[in-house]
């Protein structure tokens, strides 16, 4: 199942944890901070990204 | 019988015992024995609890509501109210008050701004490579860690060239109050002392911070009146929601830009050399393949742990891992216990580039204050390794190695090396 993300734009600081662990769906953006690329993503890398961001700035909204 | 076990002679704290060595054993009986230990300190300072445990290290780093950077700021010294309005930088506040200073400074940091800053890195390393390959023997720790890191930043930060080698001293006098061959003088201590600041109002009681806060107070004002293109310029422009930096957090923060960026960086390409001097295998394989390197970068930066730990405290009562922890206690979380922690890291204790490193906790256990620095390192990290198999050289040690005095960042002072094969 693909799911998408959002980031918390209050929360994420830019550490870019994100982009090492799914660059087809996160990109650190020029303002310093994650932003959403928009693609979807297996289960396994969307929790993988939720557990891997350090500020916990990263959630799961559930889609078929 | 049953040996026992006397835990309450465990010392990680003491500038002594990190001068011989980190104290890995140590760190190994407590995270199997007393993973919340609570570690006494001398009077009138009051202990704290000695997190070894890389789980717990990491829950409590991501923890920033009730483990405070901001409450009584991240080393074992206590500080008073003063001293914290004057020291204050962005490693010393929680959110919301550090997403605003992150959120200035981050654009600055990004993966894509430090990918041009490799233009930077590179003739560094190939000049300092340069002239130690014309000696054949030299030392590798100030020859070359020493230098690279610190001519790189004052090409980002914008100074001038010419003073690199003033701000290594300061770099150097900053983290090393304790140890006699690098300590400032003590005219540095009576100067400040002339203008109203005894050590504790200065950050690592150091009065090298107050000639860095003179330093980047004229650097920031130049670059007002004439902007550049540099770090500086960027930092006294930069903008978040209207926010900008206040004079204190300027100074402060290229203060721990000159600390945080240099010297991390330059312990991490020292230990990095003595693991490859000490496992020669491991250099030849990243050689035959180097794709192996960003997992040999993580490697190296788990082995090099350049600071042992941060401090943090409790903001409530809390309980980790079944220890009741007071609301004001001090925490202390080991990264470099959590670095070789059996639970994550098999066989911690041998250097190994082609495990899975990714976990090392080196820029933090996770959380808000995870190293804005991150890619800059390890950007110079691989440039210098990779300079280093480029040209074939190939390093043997020509004499012991001395350790920095300091509890707190894991530094080698010298490492004499000679040239065996390039």
């Amino acid at each position: 199942m693909k799911v998408f993300i959002t980031i918390d734009p209050d929360t994420c600081v830019g550490i870019g944890k994100c982009e090492e662990i799914a660059e087809e769906a996160v990109e650190l953006g020029d303002d310093g901070i994650s932003h959403v690329t928009g693609v979807a993503v297996d289960m396994d890398v969307a929790r993988a990204l939720c557990d891997g961001c350090p500020t916990g700035a990263i959630a799961i909204v559930e889609e078929d | 019988m049953q040996e026992f076990l006397d835990l309450s002679a465990i010392d990680i704290k003491s500038v002594e015992v990190y001068e011989q060595g980190v104290p890995y054993e140590s760190f190994r009986l407590l995270r199997e024995h007393d993973p919340v230990h609570w570690h006494p300190e001398t009077a009138p300072d009051p202990g704290f609890w000695a997190i070894t445990k890389h789980a717990d290290v990491v829950a409590i780093s991501k923890d920033a509501t009730r483990f405070s950077s901001a409450e009584r700021f991240i080393y074992y010294e206590e500080i008073d109210a003063e001293s914290m309005e004057i020291r204050r930088s962005m490693i010393e506040t929680d959110p919301p008050e550090h997403t605003r200073l992150r959120r200035i400074v981050s654009p600055l940091f990004t993966p894509k701004t430090v990918e041009a800053y490799r233009a930077y890195a590179q003739p560094v390393a190939d000049s300092l490579l340069d002239a130690c390959l014309a000696n054949g023997e030299f030392d590798w720790v100030n020859d070359v860690c020493e230098m690279m890191p610190i001519r790189v930043f004052v090409k980002v930060f914008g100074a001038p060239d010419a003073d690199a080698n003033y701000l290594a001293k300061l770099a150097n006098q900053l983290v090393a109050i304790d140890d006699p061959d690098l300590a400032p003088p003590p005219e540095a201590y009576e100067r400040a002392r002339a203008r109203g600041f005894e050590p504790h109002h200065l950050p690592f009681r150091s009065p090298a911070a107050l000639d860095l806060f003179d330093y980047a107070r004229d650097l920031c004002e130049a670059r007002r009146v004439e902007p550049k293109d540099d770090l500086i310029t960027r930092l006294v422009q930069a903008e978040w929601e209207g926010d900008r930096l206040t004079d204190s957090e300027l100074v402060n923060f290229c203060q721990l830009l000159v600390f945080a960026g240099n010297e991390t960086t330059r312990n991490s390409l020292a230990s990095g050399m003595q693991a490859f001097i000490d496992n020669p295998d491991q250099l030849d394989l990243l050689n035959r393949d180097r794709s192996l390197m960003k997992g040999a970068i993580e490697e190296i930066l788990r082995w090099a742990t350049p600071i042992y730990c941060f401090r943090r405290t409790a903001m409530e009562d809390v309980e980790v891992r079944g220890t009741q922890i007071k609301k004001g206690d001090k925490v202390v979380v080991y990264y470099t216990s959590a670095n070789f922690d059996e639970e994550v890291f098999d066989e911690p204790e041998r250097f190994d580039i082609t495990r899975d490193s990714s976990a090392q906790v080196v820029f933090g256990g996770g959380g808000p204050h995870y190293c804005l620095g991150a890619f800059m390192a390890r950007m110079q990290i691989e440039t210098l390794f990779t300079t280093v198999l480029d040209r074939g050289l190939r390093l043997e040690s020509a004499g012991p190695t001395t350790r920095l005095r300091t509890n707190f960042a894991n530094g080698l002072k010298t490492m004499p090396v000679r040239v065996i094969n390039s």
